[in-house]
């Protein structure tokens, strides 16, 4: 099974997306064991709103169709990697769709492009990387975190990707990337990314590009400073997207009606403003929503070879 | 057959268009500028898409300050390449026959004047020198502190309209004429140093003369139409279109229905994803998908294997079998259409050849003459990038789409349970998307692209009501630039207030 290459049956070994309600989705691996707190393997069962049931019950059945459950049903869904994102273990915090599409896009990736990314995380945007890139192109990932590094590969090795990405245990602060081929973009998630420049000089192509995630506009400021300084960069763009999700509803309003009523001038009765139910499908934007989450820069490399 | 005249002035238009028949040309360096390729062309913040001719011209400003760039000096270069445009020595300029479109004789910025005509020379500096610093300073320039002194009342430049105009008359080059401009201007150095960047960055829009040619990517294509044509591609701003991406799970050998009618954008961009490997079948109303923004992409007969098109009177009518008389008709418009395109594909210049591009009706009348009028502010621009960017590259993207392909592609359609489905056009989505999201393999994606919510409330209303989708979304975006200069670092002034609307979820079948 792999995230990419989509199969229509449930096997062992499979990542499904139990999908309850979009604000109730889980995702399971299909094992007969799982270890439990005391690092012991138990028997794989999965506990819902809607009763328990045996993880194994899911092999052989359809990606896309209805799974019935002791109080109730859920849908199996097969992965991809806006499914993981939203469901994925946190290690870290992580890089949700609306950044990871912008900075894909952003990067001009496309398949065969060589990437090398800083930090891993919880593989969050390295899911949707390798997507981009395969199957001509490698992501190069590396975290400082040992533990980190190590799940993330395991991670990739389950979902099927690890042909397409190497996961590093490594300090890219203090040591580079150490990658051989040239790189058609960087991408660095780590809180002092100004200091990297000079390590991203040595890996990118020419015409290669760079991104970098801060949350705080003082880091931005000090990337874009190293990155002016190094004079090899062009092209400097600083972006952040924020994404609206919207409810679809039915509301009511009632509409007063000013006319007056012909019988009271006869009758001398005074009549009530008559009232009139209007009701209109409308969309309710949520009460609370992401108002940050981090300030995207972009910059192309040029390396400055004169002429003269 | 007037506009085919360019500098080789070939009055029969004929051996022009093969020269520039892209694919074919010796040398055509795969990652270099050569004729027949599409490049982006910036010079300051103004940025152009153009099909490279080495014998043409690209014209940036206009008035007293156009100038009339020969393209020749960028040729077999790489990109991002710096250069700088200097006005055209005298033999350059008797040689060059300026290229004139008698088809819009209205048109005043066809008046060549040979003080326009500017050559391009590689710049020795390296490109980031030559952009940021396209204009230095004089050290006896100062600076103030703040604007307490400075008083708007026309009398701080000495120097007049006619004055600059006469200079430039003479050749004399941008950074003498500026100089000369600062230097007889009485408040300049009182200025803060931020106003004084701020005034230079103006200028550098009159006086820049430094170009950088880019490759074409779906990023910069997305930004230059959306900034520029907004309406053509249904408002879909870059944001949008990333997650559209992301969202209907486009990666390399999947299969994806594709409905769309924003220029060939997202046909492009889906292309792009694939990498050569799966299949981007583009339905399409007519029989004339739209391409201008595909071609731009410069795809290889490889990176467009993945493309198939279905005209969707195909896919109402069924396949050849059971055609009825009317379908008869359609085709035999049709056959016209493909012999008319390959009996003038060799002899028709651009002009000619957009109009079958342009999708649908109208295509008779020239539908840029129109828009042109409306858009008196910035004609000149806008009637350039319709002429550089509809270009058909090659004959394997030909216009019209025949009979056989429709057949194939319509085979393909009924044999295939799609990885994914995009629907982003001018027609309402709901009718398009009961035709097609049944096509979908089971837990695959569906994204609809709208610039107005009502009607992919609709759609969704319909996913619901059915209880054909899970996981479904009703999103819109807030996306904003930032500026970013030491102690002036604030959001930019300007943002776009709208990116368009998505409704996306997964197919789970009934």
């Amino acid at each position: 099974m792999s995230f990419i290459e989509r199969t229509s049956i449930i096997k062992e070994g499979d990542t499904v997306i139990l999908f309850l309600s979009v604000s109730n989705h889980y995702p399971i691996e299909v094992t007969k064991y799982k270890k439990n707190k005391n690092g012991n393997f138990v028997e794989n069962k999965f506990q819902t709103i809607y009763g328990h049931f045996d993880v194994m019950e899911l092999v052989g059945k359809k990606y896309g169709t209805k799974f019935h459950l002791p109080r109730g049903w859920a849908y199996v869904l097969h992965p991809t990697c806006e499914l993981w994102t939203k469901t994925l273990p946190h290690r870290t915090q992580i890089i949700y769709t609306p950044d990871i599409s912008l900075i894909i896009f952003g990067l001009d990736l496309a398949p065969g492009s060589i990437v090398i990314e800083a930090g891993t995380g919880s593989g969050s945007l390295s899911h949707a990387f390798i997507r981009t890139v395969y199957p001509t192109g490698h992501l190069y990932t590396f975290d400082f975190h040992e533990k980190r590094a190590e799940q993330a590969r395991e991670e990739f090795q389950k979902h099927g990707l690890n042909s397409w990405v190497t996961v590093g245990h490594r300090d890219v602060i203090s040591d580079g990337f150490d990658v051989e081929k040239p790189a058609d973009a960087v991408f660095l998630d780590l809180p002092k990314p100004w200091e990297v420049v000079p390590h991203v000089q040595r890996s990118l192509k020419r015409g290669g590009k760079l991104c970098t995630f801060s949350p705080c506009i003082e880091q931005v400021q000090k990337t874009v400073e190293a990155l002016k300084k190094s004079g090899e960069f062009v092209m400097l763009k600083t972006q952040e997207v924020l994404q609206r999700s919207n409810s679809i509803q039915y509301r009511t309003m009632t509409s007063l009606d000013f006319a007056l009523d012909e019988s009271e001038a006869s009758t001398g009765k005074l009549v009530p403003i008559k009232k009139e139910q209007c009701k209109f499908r409308t969309l309710i934007p949520p009460t609370q929503t992401a108002g940050h989450t981090g300030y995207i820069t972009f910059a192309t490399f040029v390396p400055g070879v004169s002429l003269s | 057959m007037e506009i085919s005249e360019t500098k080789t002035s070939n009055s029969s238009g004929n051996a022009v268009v093969t020269s520039s028949t892209p694919g074919g040309l010796p040398g055509a360096d795969e990652d270099g500028i050569c004729d027949g390729k599409y490049v982006v062309v910036e010079r300051g913040d103004q940025q152009r898409i153009i099909l490279f001719k080495s014998n043409q011209t690209i014209t940036f400003g206009k008035g007293s300050t156009q100038q009339d760039i020969l393209l020749k000096g960028a040729s077999g270069t790489s990109f991002l390449n710096a250069f700088k445009a200097s006005p055209a020595p005298p033999e350059v300029i008797a040689s060059h026959k300026p290229f004139k479109d008698n088809s819009k004789p209205w048109k005043k910025s066809n008046k060549a004047r040979p003080q326009n005509l500017f050559v391009l020379e590689r710049s020795a500096e390296p490109i980031v020198k030559s952009i940021n610093e396209f204009y230095q300073l004089p050290d006896t320039i100062s600076s103030g502190t703040d604007n307490r002194n400075i008083h708007d009342d026309n009398s701080s430049q000495a120097m007049k309209k006619h004055d600059i105009i006469s200079l430039r008359e003479q050749g004399v080059s941008s950074k003498e004429i500026l100089d000369t401009i600062i230097t007889s201007s009485k408040s300049f150095n009182q200025k803060t140093e931020f106003a004084q960047e701020k005034y230079l960055k103006k200028k550098e829009k009159i006086y820049g003369d430094v170009l950088v040619f880019r490759k074409p990517s779906i990023s910069i294509l997305s930004d230059y139409y959306f900034k520029r044509d907004p309406v053509k591609i249904l408002g879909l701003r870059p944001d949008t279109l990333s997650q559209l991406l992301s969202y209907a799970n486009i990666h390399a050998h999947g299969k994806y229905l594709i409905f769309e009618n924003c220029c060939g954008l997202i046909v492009a961009a889906v292309l792009n994803r694939l990498g050569g490997y799966g299949a981007a079948l583009h339905c399409h109303i007519g029989s004339n998908p739209q391409r201008q923004a595909l071609v731009c992409m410069n795809f290889t007969e490889e990176d467009l294997k993945p493309m198939m098109n279905l005209d969707m009177l195909y896919l109402l009518r069924g396949s050849g079998s059971n055609l009825s008389v009317e379908k008869g008709d359609a085709d035999v418009i049709q056959d016209e259409n493909i012999t008319t395109g390959e009996e003038t594909e060799s002899l028709e210049e651009p002009q000619a050849k957009k109009q079958k591009l342009e999708s649908g009706a109208g295509a008779e009348s020239d539908p840029d003459d129109d828009k042109n009028g409306k858009d008196s502010c910035n004609e000149n621009e806008q009637s350039e990038m319709e002429e550089e960017t509809t270009f058909v590259t090659s004959r394997k993207l030909r216009a019209s789409n025949n009979r056989e392909d429709n057949e194939t592609s319509l085979a393909f359609f009924n044999e295939t349970e799609f990885d994914g489905l995009i629907i982003c056009g001018k027609e309402h989505p709901l009718t398009l998307l009961q035709r097609l999201l049944p096509r979908l393999a089971l837990s695959t994606p569906f994204v609809i692209y709208c610039q107005h919510p009502e009607p992919l409330m609709d759609c969704y209303v319909w996913v619901k009501e059915k209880g054909i989708g899970a996981n479904v979304y009703l999103v819109d975006n807030w996306f904003r630039n930032i500026q970013v200069e030491t102690e002036r670092t604030h959001p930019e002034i300007n943002m776009s207030p709208s990116g368009g609307y998505l409704l996306f979820g997964t197919y789970i079948g009934t």
